[in-house]
């Protein structure tokens, strides 16, 4: 397969001809990235399938209006994090669960979940994740996970560098915090 | 990277716990995902084709609606009006103008109102049953002419 910058993929998209084979090539070389972005706010493989199909699907509906202003794996980042809280917020009203019982609920798929595959610190790291503020939870993973730039980060959440810092800082504390079981 | 504000040297146990992902997927399915996308993409195209004609219909169906409200305005129109009239009559007779009047200056203005409608309305021959019957001066006629 090709490999295309996502300039040179756009430029495809915008050709009615190309446009299928374009998107087609662009799901492939994000789907992964997204994928695990997505999973590791809704922990749970069929959740995250269903947000990441939906992500794309609104990346194809937008896409036309895509102005090259941001770049394009940020613009998906943003798609795909709103669609994951979202997905949070309505499997809350749906079932007027309170954020503490859907973390518990994310806490116990993650020790039952034959996709997911942890040691016991591991397993900890993960919980105490999902202890966090669900935009903090975000912001963590990112960053320690995606090791994304914290300016690629505020063009995602539009959210200033220097928040994101100050934000990923109190993060580690209660990270580290979790685990040392203080 | 940026790692000034992020040292893990001061966070042993994040350290220890390292950056390995404990998320899999079932086999393959990052080869189907495309695929899936694409026929999600297309079948939500194809329903997006049926809702035109039922747009259009509901475009009528709202059109006729607005229409039949407009037509119910207009007609209610009339009445609000009689009403008006009605009320200024009442309160013409209730307000006592009406006792106030000479009497004979009505019948004389009524009497001369309604020969002057049957002058309006009625062909020639009527008109001529009617100078015969009141026996009316043909000199009287002439020097009216």
């Amino acid at each position: 397969m090709a490999i295309y910058d996502d300039h040179e993929l756009l430029a495809f998209f915008r050709e009615e001809s190309s446009r299928n084979h374009a998107f087609n090539l662009i799901v492939r070389k994000y789907q992964q990235k997204i994928y695990y972005h997505v999973r590791r706010i809704v922990i749970d493989h069929d959740d995250a399938n269903d947000v990441v199909q939906n992500t794309f699907i609104k990346a194809w509906q937008g896409l036309d209006n895509f102005r090259e202003e941001a770049r394009l794996f940020t613009w998906l980042y943003r798609i795909a994090t709103n669609e994951s809280l979202n997905f949070l917020k309505k499997k809350r009203t749906a079932f007027f669960i309170p954020l503490v019982n859907v973390e518990k609920q994310l806490s116990e798929t993650l020790e039952s979940d034959p996709l997911i595959s942890a040691d016991q610190l591991q397993l900890k790291l993960q919980q105490a994740i999902l202890s966090l503020p669900e935009r903090q939870r975000v912001v963590f993973n990112m960053r320690y996970y995606d090791e994304m730039k914290y300016e690629d980060i505020s063009e995602v959440l539009g959210v200033t560098v220097g928040a994101l810092k100050a934000s990923y800082h109190h993060a580690m504390k209660k990270v580290e915090k979790f685990i040392t079981g203080d | 990277m940026e790692t000034d504000n992020d040292n893990l040297n001061d966070f042993p146990q994040l350290r220890a716990a390292g950056k390995k992902n404990p998320f899999s997927t079932p086999e393959s399915y990052f080869d189907e995902l495309p695929s899936v996308v694409a026929t999600r993409i297309h079948s939500n195209k194809h329903h997006r084709i049926n809702w035109i004609p039922r747009l259009a219909v509901i475009a009528g169906v709202l059109a006729g609606a607005v229409i039949l409200v407009n037509w119910y305005i207009t007609r209610e129109a009339v009445p609000t009006t009689q009403t008006a009239y009605e009320i200024t009559s009442e309160h013409i007779t209730e307000s006592g103008y009406l006792f106030e009047m000479d009497e004979h200056l009505l019948v004389e203005a009524l009497s001369i109102e309604s020969i002057e409608n049957e002058f309006i309305t009625n062909e020639s021959e009527e008109l001529q049953d009617f100078l015969i019957d009141n026996t009316t001066d043909i000199n009287l006629i002439i020097n009216e002419l």
